[in-house]
């Protein structure tokens, strides 16, 4: 409500990063008023939408102070969204890629002035260079040459044979209380200290056993198994995660997200790989297995009929959304999931969710982005909701392949 | 003024309750579900909410910040505020997306269709007006990839050419591209038996079909399906017709008689959805009649009649009154 409030009297000149309805777009506050003007100006820590009655006065003036650079910025989006279709480029999300730079630029520059094409033009390039630089072709080029293959499978043996003697560890009860705290008031220090000590990590020993990460949807083998290098990768059918190549792991990444200017090159992303699959939950950052060892739990008993209560708040929620969605189906009148072939899909919504969460958290691993405790909740949900969203897709289709549409 | 009882369960606050799903008009917010019941509907929605931290960011844009804090509060009732920002955007979102799957279009009853490309244009419009308050991050892509900009050209209403262009906007900031799609007209029609000249009826009878059986558009809302029992020559045969919808192209239906099974094909001919199969030895003088469409499974129940009159009803009043493009183009139809 202040933010809404605060960016009303800002008008007109904000109306490009602004919906219909006067409020600022959801991208203009995920990228650009959270992360860049309410952050840097309030201490402590403002954070989605919860505030002290203390920072009120504060926030407010934070907004209002970035008005100008926030009107600039709104001219500077529109001068990229010009640059862009002169260069005929289609690709990727105008908010998502140019929002941030656009503040920059403001900041920087001011409102665009008489030269604003060309600086439009040129940063419309950089953005898109980035991504071309790290393209598919190289990723492929480099795994296959024939002088690196013998080095890079040596490399991948030798993660393999050294991994880490799993400790096996009793579960950390710090799991569920941070799961019962998680959607309403993460404890930051408490996410901390699991990573400290690694309850992540310790939580993916039972992986090893057999059958235990097939049935949480992360491989099909009985076992984890090391991976193959890989030369080619498409977007369909991949496999499940951990039986996808260094390719294949590195070729999702690349072609789901756009953002590469955090990106390692081609060499090191390859070697991070390797490493990568080797290590606990096949992820690299201890959070990242915190964030999956969270997930397994919270995600228990999703898609099972009826079934125990929940042992956490997130696992309730998550239990929550998914019973939700019943009653949104027969709203939208969607067809019914048993009748349309896909009851498995639905019986596997749990494994679907690890497979996405695991995809996501190794997607935030490859653009450098650290996991906060205030972030988990959404990674949690927001896992779920992708999930979800998919299954009613397919359902649609199906009604359309009916040919009853 | 609306007013709504608040109760509280372990997971969740209540404000109101949730209609049943053929009357529910909804929007899925962020942390909640809000809901317009199309048969008693008020300016503002009732609500599930199961995330009180991500409501609290904008609930007070549709009850009013005093009612709104109240609901986040302990109050055990609250009375909307005329004047709250939001709720018309929001329900005229949440009636376009009830228009969509339960537009109850009849020859029989006098329900024209909606045209397909207004209602996903306007959808598409009135999702990135509220997209602040969605549940979805992707909402507004997935509206725009519904789009079809170049059928939105056969419009002469400049309203429409308005659309058009806030949508290519929107479309352009979100890098979309607008599609023009090819339609989908299934030219395969195979020429059911419906019956034939010489057949003697035996008997026959009626059922209503179950809305929740059937897709939005396939069969005619006001129209029972129909079977008889018939002798031709020295067989029995039953034949089931399904009168189908005004804008129905194709499709299939299957209807279970008693104990027989029937697949029925669109026939354009009688626009009617139609089957026939050999009747079974000791065929039952009151056999049952279910159809649904492949992947819906029919569950009839007592009230279902009274509340799709009066959701024709509901279809009706629009259409005298139309408050969207998508209302008025049927209404001129």
């Amino acid at each position: 409500m202040l933010i809404a409030d605060s960016w009303s009297k800002l008008g007109d000149a904000v109306a490009p990063l602004s919906n219909a309805s006067g409020r600022p777009l959801a991208r203009t506050v995920k990228l650009i008023l959270d992360p860049l003007v309410l952050r840097p100006a309030l201490n402590p820590r403002f954070s989605g939408g919860v505030i002290g009655i203390e920072h009120v006065d504060e926030l407010r003036r934070a907004i209002l102070d970035a008005g100008p650079a926030l009107a600039a910025t709104a001219e500077w989006f529109q001068a990229l969204k010009r640059a862009r279709r002169r260069a005929g480029i289609t690709d990727g999300h105008p908010q998502d890629l140019y929002f941030q730079r656009c503040y920059e630029l403001a900041l920087l520059q001011g409102p665009p002035g008489p030269d604003a094409d060309e600086v439009a033009a040129e940063a419309v390039a950089e953005v898109h260079a980035e991504r071309g630089e790290l393209s598919v072709d190289r990723l492929r080029r480099f795994l296959t040459d024939p002088a690196r293959v013998d080095e890079l499978s040596g490399l991948l043996r030798r993660a393999w044979a050294s991994r880490a003697e799993a400790p096996g560890a009793a579960a950390d009860p710090g799991l569920a209380a941070f799961l019962d705290d998680c959607a309403r008031t993460p404890d930051p220090r408490l996410w901390r200290a699991l990573a400290e000590a690694g309850a992540g990590s310790a939580t993916a020993a039972g992986l090893e056993s057999p059958g235990v990460a097939r049935g949480l949807g992360l491989t099909a083998r009985e076992r984890p198994a090391a991976p193959e290098l890989g030369e080619r990768a498409s977007k369909r059918g991949l496999p499940e995660p951990f039986d996808r190549s260094i390719m294949e792991r590195l070729f999702a990444a690349l072609t789901t997200w756009f953002h590469r200017r955090s990106m390692a090159d081609v060499p090191s992303l390859v070697v991070g790989e390797i490493h990568r699959s080797a290590a606990p939950w096949q992820l690299a950052e201890e959070p990242s297995r915190v964030v999956m060892a969270l997930g397994r739990d919270a995600s228990a008993g999703l898609g099972r009929a009826e079934g125990a209560g929940a042992a956490t708040d997130a696992n309730a929620r998550l239990l929550d959304r998914w019973r939700r969605e019943s009653y949104v189906r027969r709203a939208l009148r969607l067809p019914d999931a048993e009748a349309s072939g896909l009851a498995a899909e639905v019986r596997g919504v749990r494994r679907a969710y690890l497979r996405r969460l695991w995809v996501r958290l190794h997607g935030r691993e490859l653009r450098g982005e650290t996991t906060g405790s205030e972030e988990v909740w959404d990674l949690l949900d927001g896992a779920l909701r992708s999930v979800v969203m998919d299954q009613r897709d397919r359902l649609k289709r199906a009604l359309e392949r009916g040919g009853a549409a | 003024m609306t007013g709504f009882a608040v109760e509280r369960t372990g997971t969740a606050i209540r404000v109101g309750a949730l209609a049943h799903p053929e009357r529910a008009a909804l929007v899925e917010a962020r942390g909640a579900l809000l809901c317009w019941d199309v048969l008693d509907l008020r300016a503002h929605p009732a609500a599930v909410i199961h995330d009180a931290a991500r409501v609290g960011e904008w609930l007070w844009e549709v009850y009013g910040p005093g009612p709104a804090a109240a609901v986040l509060g302990d109050a055990d009732a609250i009375a909307a505020e005329a004047d709250a920002p939001v709720p018309a955007a929001v329900r005229a979102l949440a009636l376009l997306r009830w228009a969509d799957a339960w537009w109850p279009s009849s020859w029989a009853a006098g329900v024209p269709p909606l045209p397909a490309p207004l209602l996903r244009a306007e959808t598409a419009w009135r999702t990135a007006a509220v997209e602040h308050l969605l549940d979805d991050d992707a909402a507004v892509e997935r509206a725009l990839a519904e789009v079809d900009a170049t059928a939105l050209g056969d419009y002469a209403d400049p309203r429409v050419a308005e659309l058009r262009a806030g949508l290519e906007d929107l479309a352009e900031d979100h890098g979309v591209a607008l599609a023009g799609r090819a339609s989908e007209r299934r030219e395969d029609y195979a020429l059911a038996a419906g019956g034939r000249e010489g057949d003697l009826v035996l008997r026959g009878g009626t059922a209503p079909v179950d809305w929740g059986g059937v897709p939005q558009g396939l069969v005619d809302a006001a129209e029972d399906a129909s079977w008889t029992l018939a002798q031709r020559g020295p067989d029995a045969v039953v034949t089931v017709a399904v009168p189908a919808a005004p804008e129905a192209e194709g499709g299939r239906l299957a209807a279970r008689l008693g104990e027989t099974a029937l697949d029925l094909e669109f026939d354009p001919m009688s626009g009617a959805f139609i089957g026939e199969a050999a009747a079974p030895r000791g065929f039952p003088a009151q056999p049952g009649l279910r159809v649904s469409a492949p992947g819906y499974t029919a569950e009839p129940d007592a009230d279902a009649p009274r509340r799709r009159d009066a959701i024709i009803a509901f279809a009706r009043a629009r259409l005298a009154a139309p408050e969207t493009l998508t209302e008025s183009a049927a209404a001129r139809s």
